[in-house]
């Protein structure tokens, strides 16, 4: 157990550092890294106003130092806290992320939720139900439902939901718990389709192998109805694989949020990562793509602790 | 009347190339308390016999014929009476302890899960009950066990785990599934004298599915054997041992080794394989293997007689019956 | 096991009829999907003579008129034919879509099957940088590369090409390995084969089958991920895509609610599109995973 945890937090480690350093690789050697930093201001404004911020960025950059030392330097920043700040807005960027942050969480919470709720009662009855009719058609949809992009989901349910039929509300809103859930139906919708769809798959799939387990039959013959045998013998042992794309979806999910952040005007991450490219404001940008990306590897790495309270077999050794 | 009753029973699955004839016209009956064997080779349709009875076949499966258990129509069951006939009238043992045990539910949750649910019994006197189970099916240290996971445990506690969840709520009724062909013959022993046991402490009839003769000589009241889906041969276990009829019997007598055997003596395993099922059959089932196959074998189905005019209860569906030693 | 039941697969082979031809096993599905991708395909390619409105020219209808005889799609909120803006729009998004699976096969393929073949430190090492790759949300990693590098169809397609690396790179290293351990590659090498010959003559065609599902299923993603990043109006700069076309008609609830057809069309194209891409790829690696088990 404990092996495992340290290989997994070790390979944690290495992938966070090879991302940092891949981004902030990018923001030096891809172009002028003063360029990359301040965006427009770098060179086309002159004055000595300009001067003074771009040897601020200088300083705070550290570019007058090698790329290592500089590349050290910005790293135990950002492990301090210290994202750097935006030179376009004047804000640091760890408000910004402050400010953010919860909002996208909740919405992928939201998201996932949704999801779970759906699928795994979708997942159990069309298990139940294998290869007969209502089945294939099951199947159908969740290919559907797979195939069809985000943004353009984004779209459809925008226009019929809160266009067409006024269900929900055109613009975000927040200032109560309840607007905030309400506001955040459609976008967390358009989020679960497709995570709908890959569990529904997936757990169908080893819901089906598991229900041709010898303890199926033992827990049939005690006499269980059906659905009970299906929650509570079948279920938990057809997780596996469900659980290990959980971990891999967070990343679409992030994927995603920006797009329905931006579409529906949730003042979340996503949302804030579009206008800061929008606007050339690459230090917001990276600080976001290293946060979101350390938030990636960590939920992945709950995600296998997680594969051994499923399973009292796995030791947790490899 | 017998507890158990099977008339004329039928199975018939459909798949992808056609119909497989898996059981057919099969007859038995299981007195309250008494034991019966039902004795074949793989394929023979045994398994198949008792899972039509504990409604566990897929739905491709057709069923005909007739289960009456204590009066009751066991294939067309009120709902309201089989919510609480499996598992409680009528429980089963299976074969592979390894795989029987759900690897993800500690022991006292799948011990109790069956009483919780058709005795509505509270958490506490559900696990003193299984307490009691375990140490009736001689598990030491019970409510220790009750903690751990199938995976904690050897093949021959497992199986005995597998018996007590079966007893759980005092079945009429036992089926067991050669219950001991997955485990280490030491343990097979075991097993088999503490289902024998409690088949008589607890007064409970029990039905014991095994490939082995040896087996159910001494643990039946009856037997019955099966080759095909259809029963060759069936009678009390002392007058089958006595008046072996069938061919087929002879085989199996002869293909288990015996202690009475001389030195030496070569066990003679029964040559070719078991019939396709996917052909209705015209002709003996048995008839492509038998030593003593004649021309008649090979046109009709062999009409099921009874020996010494039905006073001994022993039947045979035979052409050219072998009486004594062959 | 498998030396024991040789035989009489053999045996029962002879006896079985004969299967049926791969086209008639892919299907009526796949050969539909595979029509309507080559269609949209032929009308990309034939834009500039197909007798189209000019997309960029507005007032061709009236303010999101809908559709009629002559103007099929109805026309979008500048009076733009919103048929042409689709068929237009198709191009950037295809050829994104292909230059940049073209991109991931090249590398990621080539990478993962020297990495399968030879294995040792350098397996190590391009698996851990698959594993890197990975772990950055594919948008993100798209966004960032697309930001630094430049909004023109070659960085857009690099940028989405290189998300295409690691999958690709992983698949063709498992079906390398796979393949590496065979007998008839065991075969070549006793023979003599050069490490070259073996991986282009005995290696390569083996693992091109089920890599051309993915090509097929990677197509349907690129081309969703520049839809993203059109949408995201993080794409080709002045570019005409569908992703930008479903932008511009979905994003104003006015408009959506006078003239949903504007975003509607496109999105029923790429719709069908991408769902057609995926369904060709899976019928491919169906088929092929079957006749991969009867070997």
């Amino acid at each position: 157990m404990v092996k495992f945890v340290a290989g997994r937090l070790v390979q944690m480690v290495l992938v966070v550092l090879s991302v940092t350093l891949l981004a902030f690789g990018a923001l030096n050697f891809l172009g002028d890294p003063l360029f990359n930093i301040l965006g427009a201001i770098a060179d086309e404004a002159s004055g000595p106003e300009f001067d003074e911020v771009r040897n601020a960025a200088r300083a705070e950059y550290n570019l007058d130092e090698p790329f290592l030392v500089r590349y050290g330097l910005w790293l135990s920043d950002m492990a301090q806290g210290d994202f750097g700040r935006s030179f376009a807005n004047g804000t640091t960027v760890s408000e910004e992320l402050g400010r953010r942050l919860p909002v996208t969480i909740q919405l992928m919470v939201y998201a996932q939720v949704l999801a779970l709720l759906i699928s795994v009662p979708w997942a159990l009855w069309s298990a139940s139900k294998a290869y007969k009719a209502v089945d294939k058609v099951s199947t159908v949809v969740s290919f559907a439902m797979l195939g069809i992009p985000v943004f353009a989901l984004a779209v459809i349910v925008f226009w019929l939901f809160a266009v067409r039929w006024n269900i929900f509300p055109t613009r975000f809103e927040d200032d109560t718990i309840r607007s905030r859930l309400v506001s955040m139906f459609l976008p967390a919708s358009v989020l679960a389709v497709p995570l709908i769809a890959t569990y529904q798959r997936l757990l169908r799939t080893d819901l089906i192998s598991t229900l041709q387990e010898d303890f199926i039959a033992v827990a049939r013959a005690k006499g269980l109805p059906q659905w009970r045998v299906l929650v509570r013998h079948a279920l938990r042992p057809s997780l596996f694989s469900m659980l290990t794309v959980f971990g891999i979806q967070t990343g679409a999910l992030i994927g995603g949020s920006l797009i329905v952040e931006s579409y529906f005007s949730i003042p979340g991450i996503g949302a804030g990562v579009v206008e800061a490219i929008i606007r050339d404001d690459f230090p917001v940008v990276l600080a976001i793509v290293v946060v979101v990306t350390v938030i990636f590897v960590v939920v992945n790495f709950f995600v296998d602790i997680l594969y051994s309270f499923l399973d009292p077999r796995v030791q947790l050794d490899g | 009347m017998a507890l158990l009753e099977v008339r004329d029973l039928a199975v018939t699955f459909s798949t992808a190339n056609g119909p497989v004839y898996a059981v057919s016209d099969v007859s038995f009956s299981v007195e309250r308390g008494a034991a019966i064997g039902i004795v074949g080779e793989s394929g023979s349709g045994k398994s198949v016999t008792v899972k039509s009875l504990m409604n566990l076949l897929p739905s491709s499966a057709k069923i005909d014929g007739t289960a009456t258990y204590d009066g009751l129509d066991v294939f067309n069951l009120e709902p309201s009476r089989r919510k609480h006939f499996y598992g409680v009238d009528v429980a089963m043992v299976f074969q592979n302890p390894m795989t029987s045990l759900n690897p993800v539910k500690r022991i006292g949750e799948q011990l109790t899960e069956g009483m919780r649910f058709h005795r509505k019994l509270s958490r506490g006197d559900a696990t003193a009950r299984a307490v009691e189970l375990l140490d009736l099916v001689r598990i030491p240290d019970p409510a220790k066990r009750l903690r751990q996971y199938p995976h904690e445990l050897s093949g021959g506690m497992r199986q005995r785990v597998v018996i007590a969840m079966a007893l759980a709520n005092d079945p009429a009724l036992l089926i067991a599934d050669e219950p001991t062909t997955a485990l280490d013959v030491t343990v097979q022993r075991d097993i088999l004298d503490l289902l024998d046991g409690l088949r008589r402490d607890l007064d409970m009839a029990l039905v014991l599915i095994t490939h082995d003769l040896g087996v159910v000589r001494d643990r039946t009241d009856d037997i019955v054997v099966m080759y095909g889906g259809r029963v060759m041969e069936g009678a009390p276990t002392e007058d089958l041992f006595a008046n072996t009829v069938h061919p087929y019997t002879h085989a199996l007598r002869s293909s288990i080794p015996n202690m009475s055997m001389p030195r030496g003596t070569r066990l003679s395993p029964i040559p070719g394989s078991p019939p396709d099922l996917a052909i209705a059959p015209t002709s003996c089932p048995f008839a492509p293997r038998c030593t003593h196959v004649t021309d008649a074998c090979r046109t009709a189905l062999p009409a099921t007689k009874t020996l010494d005019s039905g006073a001994s209860g022993h039947t045979y569906a035979c052409v050219n019956p072998q009486l004594g030693e062959v | 096991m498998a030396d024991t039941h040789e035989p009489v697969t053999e045996l029962e082979a002879v006896d079985a009829p004969p299967p049926p031809s791969i086209a008639k096993q892919l299907g009526l599905g796949f050969w539909l999907s595979s029509g309507f991708v080559a269609l949209v395909v032929v009308l990309a390619l034939l834009a500039p003579v197909l007798p189209l409105a000019d997309p960029n020219e507005t007032a061709i209808g009236g303010r999101l008129e809908g559709p009629r005889s002559g103007l099929w799609f109805g026309a979008d909120s500048t009076g733009r034919d919103v048929l042409s803006l689709t068929i237009w729009g198709s191009r950037i998004s295809l050829l994104v879509g292909f230059i940049a699976i073209l991109i991931g096969f090249a590398v990621g393929g080539t990478v993962g099957i020297a990495a399968g073949y030879f294995r040792g430190v350098f397996d190590k090492i391009v698996s851990f940088v698959f594993v890197t790759l990975l772990s950055f949300p594919a948008l993100i990693l798209a966004i960032l590369i697309t930001t630094l590098l430049g909004r023109t169809v070659a960085w857009v397609s690099v940028s989405i090409g290189i998300l295409a690396i690691a999958p690709v790179g992983r698949l063709a290293r498992a079906q390398t390995l796979v393949f590496a351990e065979r007998e008839f590659v065991t075969a070549a090498r006793l023979l003599g084969a050069s490490d070259r010959r073996i991986l282009l003559k005995e290696i390569l065609p083996n693992v091109v089958i089920p890599m051309s599902a993915l090509a097929l299923l990677g197509m349907g993603i690129a081309i969703v991920a520049e839809g993203t990043l059109a949408f995201l109006a993080i794409s080709v700069e002045d570019g005409l895509s569908w992703g930008r076309q479903i932008q511009d008609a979905g994003s104003s609830a006015r408009n959506l609610q006078n003239g949903p057809h504007a975003a509607l069309f496109p999105i029923g194209v790429l719709f069908l599109t991408v769902l057609s891409l995926n369904y060709a790829g899976d019928r491919i690696r169906e088929v092929f995973d079957a006749k991969e088990l009867q070997l």
